[in-house]
């Protein structure tokens, strides 16, 4: 406390709550009675069986227990079951505190859970028995585990594990056993020849191997965990006592089997191969074994100590009290207990009166015999709570009882109980009331003051007890938050609701920063508003100040304004006066008024099928962390705020066919459902190259995460609606609602919008319309289907579908010719409309298509179509097939133009040539004088006149105007600067060069027959070849002219 | 010139890649025009669809038929209109700035109309009608679920009527910046709002910002389809007495629902100021709701 007001009071210490508070009656010493009944509320139980008794709760227990005393000739077993921290030890505690003492009448064994070694619980029970047995029985329990080590203990208890296999199991197992059954048991228990000699090559030998029994007592096994519940503390409540398992039995036979007998050996194979029934056999002589390692083996047991005991108190007409604050802590010795239960006491013992406390799960687990022979069973009830009510009035003040017990402190409790006459102890009023004692015996100066803010309960006759810290709402969340984890009993709230709360809060309320984060581990955080309606961003200046008034507005006021006097107390942030009166988030505009007076109240949410209540509590949880988006939630969102931006996308202004198989697939890679992250949400997240949309956990996302969902329930923003399937959130507007989902699907609408235009662009700017139109119109030029006569038409010239094209290029010239083909045969014109045109409504068909994109690239192709293919640049994966085509035509255009250039001027040259040379038609000439060699079989070479014959039709079919003008384009192709005329020559260069093929073919099998008419006639007319060959030749010329006559006068 | 009637084909999806043709000439015969924008081997069908654009964008003043009067469109010559051969980099670079060429136009024609005495196009009436609808409940996109009964009790069927209407009147309302499409469902639905249209169109604002009613002023005449625009009083003296969510605020809630998102987007800012006399006053979600003043603020939402 900084000063003398209610700010960052605090009226317990620390230190006060360690000792006066205790999450475990277990833990809590007997002789704190004080503390405990202090705090002790009434335990609501339910009788299961048994006769009424007076009373309610622990009372009706003991007077159930006082009305059996005295009753001669039958024992008294009453069971007390419940959960585990529903208050079962309460109520025997509670029994045990209000017994009294009556030695004459019986004696009192009382064996509290604080005894946490087996040793110290025989010990307890030993203690409280009469008789030299008893105390022959303490010594040899001191004797047998006080003062052995445990690695002696150990040893010992496999001794005795090996003395009851080898003598003590009967050769019937227990329960229904087949005949197989039986066989393996008297398998591995061994062969004895009667029931008093020793069993041999049994599993008792196999317990004498050195390598077994280090096995066994190894560190962490069931042998040591046996010997440490004996001697150590235990490591918890309700713990299950250990067990062998097939862990027990040694994995391989390394140092067994040699040293086994051979009929032992085959029992050990048949344990280490299938361990179950020997693990079984030993856990049937564990608890026989312990029995003997605590000394209680052949000579003292401990039923013939309580026996003895029975036996005197009878004698003295008394009875034996049992009262155990948990029976299943017995675990190993239980049986011995069980026995006492079972014997009822004929003529020679006295009555046994049990009160014992066990869980249902274990209470079900005793043995039939005993279960029998319960007189009264109880059922403790645990604490109820809804998820939407105050706080079980009785959980209210059964924690305030131990609020006042940290706030009197042990000393205080102790000290007024002492001083407290009988009447004071029985009607409870020797409990202080801090609230009304703290200013030395006065009333706290700030009782009024609190009690007004936090509230106060009636815990007895001490008068109100102020709830502070708490107030009934934080303890109702308390509440939940245990109920949410499946731990709402009396121990977790006065473990984690008391103890651990108020020794974390007593320092953050001092240094000014309470309620921290970590209330989280307390209360209930959830809400049914937003986050940002609890605390303005506006109201503080800091978010960690936000935050820090939001966590004290949930925790306490369930989000709404505080209490001013909470707001004092914790010191919290901000003008306490502002927390009463503050207005809703609304719009961040100045005013939003109704427009006009409502003429009646809104229409009440109707009762019908389609109404659904509470669609807006998942989304709160959600912004609170209370509880993560639920998977389907998420789905359903990620859904709706897909189609929603879909439905926004208008790329048909981009003159996109949305409707295309391709730009469905480029809109599926770059924005799927998945783009829509919802951080706090499962669900996968988008891969590379995916759009993302955050949807933050934050005010602004729950804002559009409550928009989407209205939205999508209705189809409006009515939040009036009589048909309305859910209230609208109360701190929103469905108008600021509406705008924000609006511009958060504009947005995103926006965002795909240009990330699709984005990547169907290529790396040089170009997009998929006019790079099919560039690709083809250089394709077609290259295989010189497309003239520089073509641009005015060049869209429709480039799209015009075309047959295949024969392969006859120049050797050169293939590296162009090879891909041109194949992007004339395989890049789809349906590009071009799909990516340049416009469209009516859903209909596929394009309507005009983005001439002025397409036509100067088409162009470009046409004059220069190596530069116009280099310009696009590379086509992302996303369009394949262009960027194939594409990537076929980068060649080194340069080179194939340079060497088809030298080739067609090789080939005109020779037609140039050849036909300049002749003063008529060749073909004609050749025809002739071949024809005539032929019939004279002097046509030469042998063989090819079929060929020639060919070769001549070829020539006839290129009239020599046609020839003419090929040769006419020389000038043109010869210029270095001119690669078009190259490209032009293309639509005429395979003709040309079948024809020079032909005619050189021609000339050449006229030079062969020529020779050989002339070596004939050399040889026939003798005289020197030369001569003869003048006069041949001149023959032929004058043949030659006189064909050309012959032909000029036919046509 | 009711364009949903005699050339309801149109759009302005086609008008782009027309006017963007005809850009870069001076002129063109119909036949070069229709070979080009509609190539063979692409494009089949009649050309419709190009007449009727080319009829309404001659009727808004974006393109001119050049040639004898009496000459078919087919046979005459197309150009860009004077005004509209201005900034041509500007307006057919991208659709968007397009847009806002066309509803420039279109609009002016139907304030012309109006001012002559004449009717004004369909297509601009019935913006200033779906501008007045309450975007609380957006319309049902199917004729027949909703916006039918609403033109016919509203005495606005004369404007459009029936679904061979009403449909290619949604894809000029989308594409000029004044509606969204959206879905729930199976309900196509139809949100009356002109966020975009508004975001076009807005006034030159100074650092000291705008009057609220100068502001109203300046958007209200180059978008005269919105609540106070010459053809939103036109409109609604042309349609018969019903319910109005504007109410007797001077902005309704389409228009309320386009200043806020721009508000929200962080384009402008709308701020109050006391005792200010030129107050403009709106309604949205059934919510009155003012502002005094106008402010621009920068690219990263700052003033």
């Amino acid at each position: 406390m900084t000063d003398d007001s209610f700010r960052k009071f605090r009226c317990w210490r620390t230190a006060e709550v360690q000792q006066t508070i205790f999450s475990d009656i277990g833990s809590l010493r007997t002789q704190d009675d004080a503390v405990f009944l202090a705090a002790h509320a009434p335990v609501p139980v339910q009788r299961q069986k048994g006769p009424a008794a007076q009373g309610d709760g622990e009372a009706e227990i003991l007077s159930a227990l006082r009305d059996e005393i005295g009753i001669a000739g039958r024992n008294t077993l009453i069971a007390i079951t419940g959960d585990v921290g529903t208050g079962k030890s309460h109520a025997v505690r509670w029994v045990r505190a209000h017994l009294g003492d009556d030695p004459l009448r019986h004696r009192t064994i009382y064996v509290p859970r604080d005894l946490s070694t087996l040793r110290g619980l025989l010990g307890r029970i030993l203690e409280g028995l009469p008789g030299p047995k008893a105390r022959q029985a303490e010594r040899h329990l001191d004797d047998a585990i006080g003062r052995k080590s445990e690695s002696q203990l150990r040893d010992e208890l496999i001794d005795n594990l090996r003395q009851v296999l080898a003598h003590e199991l009967p050769d019937q197992g227990p329960g229904a056993q087949d005949a197989d059954d039986r066989e393996e048991r008297s398998f591995l228990l061994g062969k004895r020849e009667d029931r008093n000699a020793r069993r041999r090559d049994g599993l008792a030998d196999i317990l004498l191997n050195l390598r077994v029994i280090e096995h066994l007592s190894r560190d962490g096994g069931t042998v040591a965990a046996v010997i440490h519940s004996l001697q150590a503390q235990r490591s918890g409540r309700d713990e299950s006592y250990p067990q062998f398992t097939a862990e027990d039995i040694p994995k391989n036979s390394v140092g067994i089997v040699t040293r086994l007998d051979p009929d032992a050996r085959y029992v050990w194979e048949s344990v280490r191969t299938a361990p179950a029934p020997a693990v079984a056999l030993l856990n049937e002589a564990l608890q026989r074994a312990v029995r003997m390692t605590l000394g209680f083996g052949t000579g003292l047991t401990l039923n013939e100590v309580f026996l003895e005991t029975r036996r005197l108190l009878r004698r003295e007409g008394a009875e034996l009290v049992l009262l155990f604050e948990d029976l299943a802590l017995f675990g190993l010795i239980d049986d011995d207990l069980y026995d006492q239960f079972s014997q009822q006491p004929l003529e020679d013992y006295c009555p046994l009166r049990v009160v014992f406390a066990i869980t249902t799960a274990r209470y079900l687990a005793v043995r039939d015999t005993v279960q029998d022979r319960i007189t009264h069973h109880y059922v403790v009830q645990n604490l109820e709570s809804g998820p939407d009510c105050d706080a079980d009035p009785a959980m209210v003040t059964f924690v305030a009882r131990y609020l006042n017990n940290a706030r009197v402190g042990r000393d205080a409790l102790i000290a007024a109980r002492s001083a407290a006459d009988e009447r004071a102890r029985e009607a409870g009023t020797w409990v202080p009331n801090a609230c009304e004692i703290r200013e030395n015996g006065q009333p706290c100066r700030h009782r009024d003051e609190c009690f007004d803010a936090f509230g106060s309960v009636s815990t007895g006759p001490g008068g109100p007890v102020g709830l502070y810290p708490h107030n009934q709402v934080s303890l109702r969340r308390a509440a939940r938050h245990l109920r949410d984890g499946n731990r709402l009993s009396p121990r977790s709230l006065v473990n984690d609701v008391v103890q651990s709360f108020l020794t974390t809060a007593e320092p953050e309320i001092g240094t000014g920063i309470f309620p921290t984060e970590e209330i989280r581990n307390w209360f209930f955080l959830g809400v049914n508003r937003a986050r940002e309606t609890i605390v303005r961003e506006d109201e503080l200046p800091t978010p960690e100040e936000r935050e820090r008034l939001r966590r004290a507005r949930i925790a306490w006021a369930d989000g709404e304004p505080e209490h001013p006097g909470i707001h004092l107390a914790f010191d919290l942030p901000g003008d306490v006066t502002a927390a009463a009166a503050r207005p809703g988030p609304g719009t961040a505009l100045p005013v939003a008024v109704p427009a006009r007076a409502p003429e009646q109240g809104p229409v009440p949410l109707p009762s019908s099928p389609g109404q659904q209540a509470d669609r807006a509590q998942s989304l709160y949880d959600w912004e609170s962390n209370v509880t993560s988006l639920p998977v389907r939630e998420m789905e359903d969102f990620r859904a709706a705020f897909h189609a929603w931006t879909a439905a926004r996308l208008d790329l048909g202004r981009h003159l996109m066919h949305v409707g295309s198989g391709k730009i469905q697939f480029v809109l599926n890679r770059i924005f799927p459902e998945t783009s829509f992250v919802i951080e706090g949400a499962s669900g996968v997240r988008p891969t590379a190259g995916r759009l993302r949309f955050d949807v933050p956990q934050s005010a602004a996302g729950l804002r559009l995460l409550l928009a989407a969902r209205w939205f999508a329930d209705h189809g409006h923003w009515d939040s009036a609606a009589p048909d309305r399937r859910w209230e609208f959130p109360a701190d929103f507007q469905a108008a600021d609602l509406q705008v924000e989902l609006e511009n958060f699907l504009s947005g995103c609408a926006v965002a795909v919008e240009e990330r699709f235009l984005h990547v169907i662009t290529s790396a040089g700017g170009a997009r998929p319309a006019s790079a099919v139109v560039t690709l083809r119109a250089a394709a077609l030029r290259v295989l010189g289907q497309l003239s520089r006569d073509d641009p005015a038409r060049i869209i429709a010239a480039v799209a015009q579908p075309r047959d295949e094209v024969a392969d006859s290029w120049s050797p050169s010239w293939q590296e162009l010719a090879q891909p041109a083909r194949e992007i004339i045969r395989a890049l789809e014109t349906g590009l071009i409309a799909d990516f340049a045109a416009a469209r009516q409504g859903g209909s596929p068909d394009p309507i005009v298509i983005d001439a002025a994109a397409l036509e100067p690239t088409g162009r470009e192709a046409i004059g220069d179509p190596a530069a116009a293919v280099a310009r696009l640049g590379e086509f992302p994966e996303l369009f394949s097939e262009i960027e194939q085509a594409r990537a076929g035509l980068t060649a080194n255009w340069d080179g194939a133009v340079a060497s088809e250039r030298q080739e067609l001027l090789a080939g005109l040259q020779f037609l140039g040539a050849a036909m300049g040379s002749a003063e008529r038609d060749i073909a004609t000439w050749a025809d002739e004088l071949g024809t005539r060699a032929n019939d004279d079989r002097v046509f030469r070479p042998m063989g090819t006149y079929p060929r020639f014959r060919q070769n001549i039709e070829t020539l006839k079919s290129h009239p020599l105007d046609v020839v003419n003008e090929w040769i006419g384009y020389e000038a043109a192709i010869c210029d270095p600067d001119n690669p078009a005329a190259v490209f032009d020559a293309q639509s005429w260069a395979a003709q040309a060069r079948s024809y020079a093929g032909s005619l050189q073919s021609v000339l050449e099998a006229m030079e062969a027959t020529v020779q050989l008419l002339e070596e004939r006639t050399a040889r026939s007319a003798g005289g020197n070849p030369e001569a003869i060959a003048e006069r041949v030749a001149g023959r032929l010329d004058d043949a030659a002219c006189l064909l050309e006559r012959l032909g000029q006068g036919d046509r | 010139m009711k364009y949903l009637a005699g050339a309801a084909q149109a759009s302005v999806a086609i008008l782009y890649p027309t006017c963007r043709w005809l850009s870069g000439r001076d002129r063109a015969a119909y036949d070069v025009m229709d070979a080009a924008l509609r190539p063979e081997h692409l494009v089949g069908g009649e050309g419709d669809a190009l007449l009727a654009a080319l009829r309404v964008g001659r009727d808004i003043g974006l393109l001119d038929r050049l040639g004898n009067t009496r000459t078919s469109d087919q046979a005459a010559d197309w150009a860009l209109s004077e005004p509209a051969r201005s900034q041509r980099d500007e307006w057919y670079a991208d659709p968007v700035r397009f847009r806002v060429l066309v509803r420039r136009a279109l609009l002016a024609k139907a304030v012309d109309d109006i001012t002559a005495g004449a009717t004004p196009s369909d297509v601009a009436v019935g913006l200033a009608w779906l501008l007045a609808q309450d975007p609380v409940r957006p319309l049902l996109r199917a004729y027949g679920d909703g916006p039918e009964r609403a033109l016919n009790d509203q005495k606005l069927d004369s404007y459009i009527t029936g679904p061979a209407q009403w449909r290619p009147f949604l894809r000029w309302a989308v594409a000029l910046g004044c509606a969204e499409f959206s879905q729930v469902g199976n309900r196509r639905l139809v949100l009356p709002d002109p966020t975009a249209a508004l975001a076009e169109e807005l006034p030159p604002i100074q650092p000291a910002g705008l009057p609220a009613r100068d502001f109203y002023a300046a958007v209200t005449r180059e978008l005269p389809v919105l609540d106070g625009g010459r053809i939103s009083d036109f409109m609604r003296a042309e349609r018969a007495e019903c319910a109005d969510p504007r109410g007797d605020a001077m902005i309704g809630p389409a228009f309320s629902l386009a200043l806020r998102r721009l508000h929200g987007q962080g384009v402008i800012d709308l701020r109050r100021e006391a005792d200010a006399g030129y107050r403009v006053n709106g309604v949205l979600h059934g919510q009155r709701w003012t502002f005094d003043r106008v402010m621009r603020r920068g690219e990263n939402g700052d003033d």
